[in-house]
């Protein structure tokens, strides 16, 4: 299926409020873009609550107010948009009987879950919700999702931003502020403490949150503010080595049922960085092992690996070369949102179904999706469930005339 | 009152629409005419509207997905529109059920005519949208124009009065010049029509062209773009310079033309109707389901010529593979019929040909269109019973018009018909008598047990209606004279059955009881009017004149 079969699809993103997965939702946004598809990215970040009344913001009583609204507001987007597809991100506002509208009308719905399942369970109430549910995780996550109903769970990788993740070049200013030996980018789960307590003899510079109260808390940059992508890029130009440790709330060191690949280890890749990852058994569908990606299995390996390529500079750069090609040819966003355009929509959009607009057409209608004269008809089926004829169903019997009749 | 008028037949019965149209605005009421799409160029006069809604056009098999969204956007807009008039009544003169969802649609105070409801059951709740439902059938004693249907449907009486239909200068202008100089008297001849079974043959017409066109007429054809090959057939076979200008003609230049003609020899088109709002003479062949006393053009002295045939005319859904009645109506006939309207001729009767029978329009006394027999043809049992349908049906669903004090049946017949060479059609009527007292008897019996079962709750009256209706139907199979008003009683059964389930016992029990009474009406006046001929047999025939087509 090639991108231009899908230049008129329409895809509206529905982005999380904050976390992680909201970078990831404007990335698989920006690849649908590059597609050709129409895309409204549903920006909710402005309802990010403040810092200080954080607390009292997720208090579920509050946070459940805060969906009621945000499902409303997708809903008007929606009427306005007629898309052919909804694409959720993990932790977006949305409630289920939202979602299930859109599915009555006909619009495709897809949930991309980037989460570690393992770590959460609120998958289980969401997966058979949608029509398409894409995860990062496979195997036993997939037969788990089959146990709660989810028809069509569907791996999807996570992956790079070739116009975003990208080398760039620093300043020495820049350099000395970023550049180390070895880095680190992430949050302070527990896994990550417990081993970084083996590196804090090198130039070692942690980056972002969640490291208070750990033994490593001294080498975290910038008293443990998040960085941006921007300050990421940096970051990944301009240290030596970076560590890739996949997190994990209940081991000490490496996850060993460690599955899925992080963001991290395509966007370090794209940046041309050199990378010690954990090892995944994901990894060998996305890299190959040693010559793109290296790996650890233990604090152990992982100061080893540090020690010889900090001194082999050569065999560093040309393995982190080749990592950056197979990473900006393969496992790029836009070659995601292929995939999900393929799966959900499968034929190219003049074939597909055009919706109805609630402001000029029919209020009950809104948002359904007409392919051919005998969607109508099936909507008009539907209808009739009804027990009295509303305004609507009139309508389309006129329209289809004798085909209309009871 | 705010009215809407939903019109969705063809072209024909929207121009026999307008005389009610103009009574009702002539009564002080507004009125929007509401058209399926196909019908924007018609000029609608002044005196028949105030505003014309035309329809969507309705959804295509083969269309994108697209353009059905922008389809049914456009037709939610349109009826959103009309429903913002806020109507005080809704009349749906159409048959069909989108015209029934539309009134529906529009929330009107009342509906006249036939409506949908919100249970998805087609309604049709007042007694002369029934008849217009079940006439459908039974044309062979149809007993009015369908104008004054119209009339009977909205309780408007017409006066007789059919809006003129004038064009536009600029048509008038495309007109003249496209029929360009006048050689003579204007001829049209309309050899198309939308049904195959209502056209008189090509060969026919191309006869009739070439002998009026031999006599120095100006003969023009007319129609349709899709009747330009068979305008073309009929000119080549004439072999005269007959001026072609089928599929040449938008509406309002076809009127306008029309008003430049002396006369045109047509089948039951709508053209028909046009020409006589446009007041040109009108010669028409019915011949197939075309049935002169229903649809003759709502005007006074128009001629219509019908094949003598018992199948005549034939049912909508019938087949027919040897279409005989074509050939009953000759060329030679509508030419002479043709001499005579133009005032040509020294002949003042229709020709005496055993195959067809002549038929003129004109007003009886309170305003209804009459269609008379140009000579006493024999009396067949459904001349005799028209006038009694028409009695029975004003007097069992109610007039429009104020009740004339009309002659007896017999002497209407005597006067109309030759009644003796009908004898034996008259032992046919007879046999009806004990049947109508057999119906009339069975209906009230059927009362009682429905009031029954009211008071008991019995649940006893299912079955007994169900078996009562499938009796009423046998019986219209059997004496098809009968079937109009079997076939109305089994719809009003069936109407009310699909009613709210406290209303269903108390709309049957109003059904039964007049359907009973109508049942005894209609053996009385058959029977007198069987007496009154009787008692006249021999008078008649050297009392009554033959109408002669000048008068």
């Amino acid at each position: 299926m090639s991108s231009s079969e899908f230049r008129d699809a329409r895809v509206l993103v529905v982005p999380p409020l904050s976390g992680g997965s909201l970078s990831i939702s404007r990335y698989a946004s920006e690849g649908f873009a590059e597609i050709g598809a129409s895309v409204r990215y549903v920006d909710l970040s402005w309802l990010t609550p403040p810092t200080d009344c954080r607390e009292s913001a997720s208090d579920p009583a509050v946070f459940s107010q805060l969906v009621t609204y945000t499902s409303r507001l997708i809903s008007a987007e929606v009427a306005r948009f007629q898309p052919d597809l909804i694409f959720v991100l993990a932790q977006a506002p949305i409630e289920q009987r939202t979602v299930d509208g859109f599915r009555e009308r006909g619009i495709a719905t897809a949930y991309w879950f980037v989460e570690n399942y393992r770590l959460t369970r609120y998958w289980t109430q969401l997966a058979s919700g949608y029509d398409w549910f894409f995860t990062a995780q496979r195997g036993a996550f997939h037969d788990e999702l089959s146990r709660v109903g989810c028809e069509k769970p569907t791996w999807l990788p996570l992956a790079c931003h070739p116009k975003r993740h990208r080398r760039v070049r620093l300043s020495d200013k820049a350099r000395a502020r970023f550049g180390s030996d070895v880095s680190f980018s992430g949050y302070g789960y527990y896994n990550r403490r417990e081993m970084f307590r083996g590196l804090t003899d090198l130039d070692f510079k942690i980056w972002g949150s969640g490291w208070q109260g750990s033994a490593v808390e001294h080498l975290v940059q910038r008293d443990g503010a998040s960085f941006d992508e921007a300050d990421f890029v940096r970051i990944a130009s301009a240290a030596k080595i970076h560590v890739n440790l996949h997190s994990a709330a209940h081991v000490s060191g490496i996850d060993p049922e460690g599955d899925y690949l992080n963001p991290r280890v395509f966007e370090l890749a794209a940046c041309g960085a050199f990378q010690l990852c954990d090892r995944r058994s994901d990894l060998s569908s996305a890299f190959c092992a040693p010559s793109e990606i290296v790996t650890f299995d233990d604090i152990g390996t992982l100061r080893d690996a540090i020690d010889y390529y900090l001194v082999h500079h050569d065999e560093r750069r040309d393995i982190a070369e080749r990592a950056r090609r197979r990473a900006r040819s393969e496992h790029t966003y836009r070659a995601r949102m292929q995939s999900v355009l393929s799966q959900t929509l499968g034929t190219p959009t003049r074939e597909r179904g055009h919706s109805l607009d609630a402001i000029d057409g029919f209020p009950q209608l809104a948002g359904r999706t007409f392919r051919g004269k005998a969607d109508v008809k099936s909507v008009l089926g539907d209808l009739s469930l009804q027990k009295a004829a509303s305004d609507d169903e009139l309508l389309l019997r006129m329209a289809l005339g004798r085909d209309g009749y009871p | 009152m705010k009215i809407a008028v939903v019109q969705f037949c063809r072209l024909g019965d929207i121009v026999q629409t307008f005389p009610v149209l103009a009574a009702l605005k002539r009564d002080g009421n507004s009125v929007d005419l509401i058209l399926r799409h196909g019908f924007h160029d018609l000029p609608i006069p002044d005196e028949a509207a105030d505003a014309i809604h035309v329809m969507p056009p309705e959804l295509e098999d083969e269309v994108s997905s697209e353009s059905i969204v922008r389809h049914l956007q456009t037709l939610s807009r349109f009826c959103r529109d009309l429903k913002a008039r806020r109507f005080d009544v809704v009349v749906n003169l159409s048959h069909d059920r989108e015209s029934g969802w539309l009134a529906l649609y529009l929330e009107p105070g009342r509906i006249v005519g036939v409506s949908e409801g919100r249970d998805r059951n087609a309604h049709a709740r007042d007694g002369w949208t029934q008849y217009l439902l079940s006439a459908l059938s039974n044309r062979e004693v149809g007993a009015f124009n369908l104008a004054d249907v119209y009339a009977h449907l909205t309780a408007t009486p017409l006066a007789g009065h059919n809006p003129e239909l004038r064009p536009e200068e600029s048509a008038t202008k495309s007109a003249r010049a496209l029929l360009g100089p006048r050689r003579g008297r204007l001829v049209g001849l309309v050899p198309g029509a939308s049904d195959e079974r209502k056209r008189w043959p090509a060969a026919s017409f191309a006869e009739v062209g070439a002998r009026l066109a031999a006599e120095g007429c100006h003969v023009v054809l007319l129609g349709a773009p899709g009747e330009r090959e068979l305008a073309d057939r009929v000119r080549a076979d004439s072999g005269a310079p007959l001026t072609n200008l089928a599929g040449r003609t938008s509406i309002p230049v076809l009127i306008a033309v029309l008003r430049e003609l002396d006369l045109i020899i047509t089948n039951d088109t709508g053209t028909m109707h046009l020409a006589a709002g446009a007041r040109t003479q009108t010669l028409t062949v019915t011949v197939g389901p075309a049935a002169v006393f229903e649809s003759a053009p709502y005007a006074a002295g128009h001629v219509a010529v019908q094949p003598e045939i018992h199948c005549h005319p034939c049912h909508f859904a019938s087949f027919c593979a040897d279409t005989v009645c074509h050939d009953l109506v000759s060329p030679e006939a509508v030419v002479h019929l043709a001499r005579r309207q133009l005032g040509g001729g020294a002949e003042s009767d229709a020709p005496p040909d055993p195959g067809m029978r002549v038929f003129r329009t004109r007003f009886d006394a309170v305003g209804r269109l009459c269609v008379h027999p140009l000579r006493r043809y024999p009396l067949r049992a459904e001349d005799f019973l028209r006038p009694i349908y028409r009695r029975l049906w004003e007097r069992s669903l109610g007039s429009a018009y104020p009740m004339p004090s009309e002659p007896d049946v017999a002497v209407e017949l005597e006067e109309q018909w030759d009644v003796a060479a009908g004898a034996r059609e008259l032992e046919r009527i007879e046999a009806l008598v004990p049947r109508l007292t057999r119906m009339a008897a069975t209906c009230r019996d059927a009362c009682v047990v429905l009031l029954d079962a009211i008071h008991s709750d019995s649940g006893a009256a299912g079955p007994m209606l169900e078996q009562l209706s499938r009796s009423l139907l046998l019986e219209g199979e059997l004496y098809p004279l009968l079937r109009p008003v079997t076939e109305l009683t089994s719809l009003q059964l069936q109407l009310a059955g699909s009613r709210s389930e406290g209303q269903v016992l108390n709309d049957m029990l109003q059904t039964l009881s007049s359907a009973s009474d109508r049942a005894t009406l209609f053996a009385r006046l058959v029977a007198t009017t069987l007496d009154g001929l009787n008692s006249a047999e021999g008078v008649g025939a050297d009392r009554a004149a033959p109408m002669s087509m000048s008068s």
